[in-house]
């Protein structure tokens, strides 16, 4: 009886943390900035921004699989994944952009955006690590 | 024909190895779409001998390789990058002289903020929605687009009077205001492709005669100059475009024979195209529309002399010319579509051309109708499977159409 009341609890603190995972918008130490609006974050998805305040170029990376970390993102920049797919596909076709590198895991992420100046991302708030700054915190 | 693919190979060649010698990495990609066809095509044209239309129905099927491009781009640092786009249509083959091969845009663009870009060079400028990707067939989800952005329509209907074809400079870009986006761009680019020397033996603009300039050169001093402003707030786009050339009615032929032309002259005309563009889509739906008008700013005697070479050449037929007493033309079209889970997709559209110089498809026949309805489906990111039924329809006193399209498409982007 107190191991099965003790698996309910378990259990219920760990539905508690999963759906209330953070996302945090992490980018390479190079990049100046301390930290980033929605809209700013938006432009940047969306290709309309391509160039830091300092001028440096912008290396945008995303997440591959739809993940709980990408729905959180996505939402707070408005827009839904074939939206995006769709901008993207109009700036690489008529060479306005090159649409962010997604790769597979939350890591791949974090490592790309550690390893490659003016890089941002975005991945879940618990895996973050000193080898990169984070800009935004998503609640 | 041949000469062509020579160059052809010599340009792909220079591009691939001047590509490998500089430091910049180079993306080269592309896209493909291969088309099925069943044609069919109910005409009556009236004939003098017969003193009345005379009807012609013609079928036909084709499996053809609708158009290919390659693409290729390189970040060339401090805000530059550089971009090409080759386009092969109907089947490309330089020895079997089957569709066209074209160096549509090379062009350098420069990009300070969000709000300034340039670009210079050769490229398709920004004037309402589809103009500058009229040709990316992955984006739409046409197999035949609307009327005026479908090239295979371009035996009847000229594109250079609807559409500015090349820009050479260009500044645009995007000014946040709140949640919208304003957005904006202004070019110069060349005159008309009929201003354009080539080598067809044929053309007044044949290079050889000594009093032309250089194949791929202007001969008229007029450019074109235009530009496009709009809004993008959540998911709503709109804009209106404007530009200003001349149109080039130096030379064109007034005799409904065409194996006996009569040439008639009314000089370079100034024109004003005036358009206007919406795109909306909201969870699953979308709906795309254009509008644009073409008008012309004709002298006294030019109006005088149109109309007097537009005068019935049948009697008893009132619109016997083989052109008509104006120059104005008008195009609109309306897609209203929906997205099932992102792979699957349907729509409706419908289109409509008029053009007061042909007097087929002048306003005052009804001008040129266009229905559409299909589908696709994505089994990847990358592969489109597409379906389209198309009618067009036009009356006049000279001929009627009514011609069916169906069409099946595979779209591959690489």
């Amino acid at each position: 009886m107190k191991i099965n009341k003790l698996l309910v609890i378990l259990t219920f603190f760990f539905i508690l943390k999963v759906s209330n995972a953070q996302v945090a918008i992490i980018a390479n130490k190079s990049v100046k900035e301390t930290g980033i609006t929605s809209d700013l974050t938006k432009d940047i998805y969306t290709l309309d921004q391509q160039r830091w305040s300092n001028g440096d170029d912008i290396k945008v990376y995303d997440i591959k699989a739809n993940n709980s970390s990408k729905e959180t993102f996505y939402k707070f920049i408005g827009e839904t994944p074939l939206k995006l797919k769709k901008i993207w596909l109009r700036a690489k076709l008529s060479g306005e952009g090159t649409p962010p590198k997604a790769l597979a895991t939350d890591n791949d992420v974090l490592n790309a955006v550690a390893t490659t100046s003016g890089a941002i991302g975005y991945i879940d708030a618990s895996k973050v690590t000193k080898k990169v700054k984070v800009l935004k915190t998503i609640k | 024909m041949f000469k062509n693919g020579k160059r052809l190979i010599y340009l792909l060649a220079t591009f691939f190895i001047s590509t490998s010698t500089f430091a910049q990495s180079v993306d080269v990609f592309g896209f493909f779409q291969s088309v099925g066809t069943s044609l069919s095509i109910n005409q009556d044209v009236f004939s003098p001998l017969a003193m009345g239309k005379v009807s012609i129905n013609q079928k036909s099927t084709n499996l053809y390789m609708q158009q290919a491009n390659l693409f290729a781009t390189s970040e060339l640092g401090s805000g530059f990058s550089a971009f090409v786009n080759l386009e092969f249509t109907n089947n490309y083959s330089s020895n079997k002289f089957w569709g066209s091969f074209n160096l549509q845009e090379a062009y350098v663009k420069y990009q300070k903020n969000s709000a300034l870009r340039l670009k210079v060079g050769l490229f398709l400028p920004k004037f309402n929605n589809l103009n500058e990707v009229y040709n990316r067939t992955p984006l739409l989800p046409y197999i035949n687009r609307p009327l005026i952005y479908e090239t295979s329509f371009w035996v009847v209907i000229s594109p250079e009077d609807f559409l500015p074809q090349r820009g050479f400079f260009q500044v645009y870009g995007a000014l946040r205001m709140g949640k919208a986006r304003f957005d904006y761009s202004a070019f110069v680019g060349s005159s008309e492709d009929s201003f354009v020397a080539n080598e067809n033996p044929s053309s007044p603009n044949n290079p050889q005669n000594s009093s032309y300039p250089i194949s791929g050169w202007e001969y008229s001093k007029s450019k074109t100059f235009g530009g496009r402003i709009g809004l993008r707030y959540s998911g709503l786009k709109l804009g209106v475009s404007a530009t200003y050339d001349k149109d080039n009615l130096n030379k064109f032929n007034v005799s409904l024979d065409e194996t006996n032309p009569v040439y008639a002259s009314l000089g370079e005309v100034p024109r004003i195209r005036f358009g206007a563009d919406l795109e909306y889509s909201l969870k699953g739906l979308f709906l795309n529309a254009e509008y644009e008008s073409v008008n012309y700013n004709m002298k006294d005697g030019q109006d005088v002399l149109l109309k007097t070479l537009a005068s019935p050449q049948i009697p008893g037929i009132s619109n016997s010319s083989s052109i008509g007493g104006g120059l104005d033309k008008e195009f609109y079209y309306v897609t209203l579509g929906y997205n099932y889970f992102d792979n699957y997709f349907v729509y409706c559209n419908y289109g409509y051309l008029a053009d007061d110089f042909n007097n087929l498809i002048n306003s005052d026949n009804g001008g040129l109708k266009s229905y559409m309805i299909g589908g696709g489906y994505k089994p990847m990111d990358l592969v489109t499977l597409k379906l389209q039924y198309m009618k067009m329809k036009f009356n006049s006193d000279l001929a009627d159409l009514d011609q069916d399209i169906y069409s099946v498409a595979v779209s591959v982007s690489f």
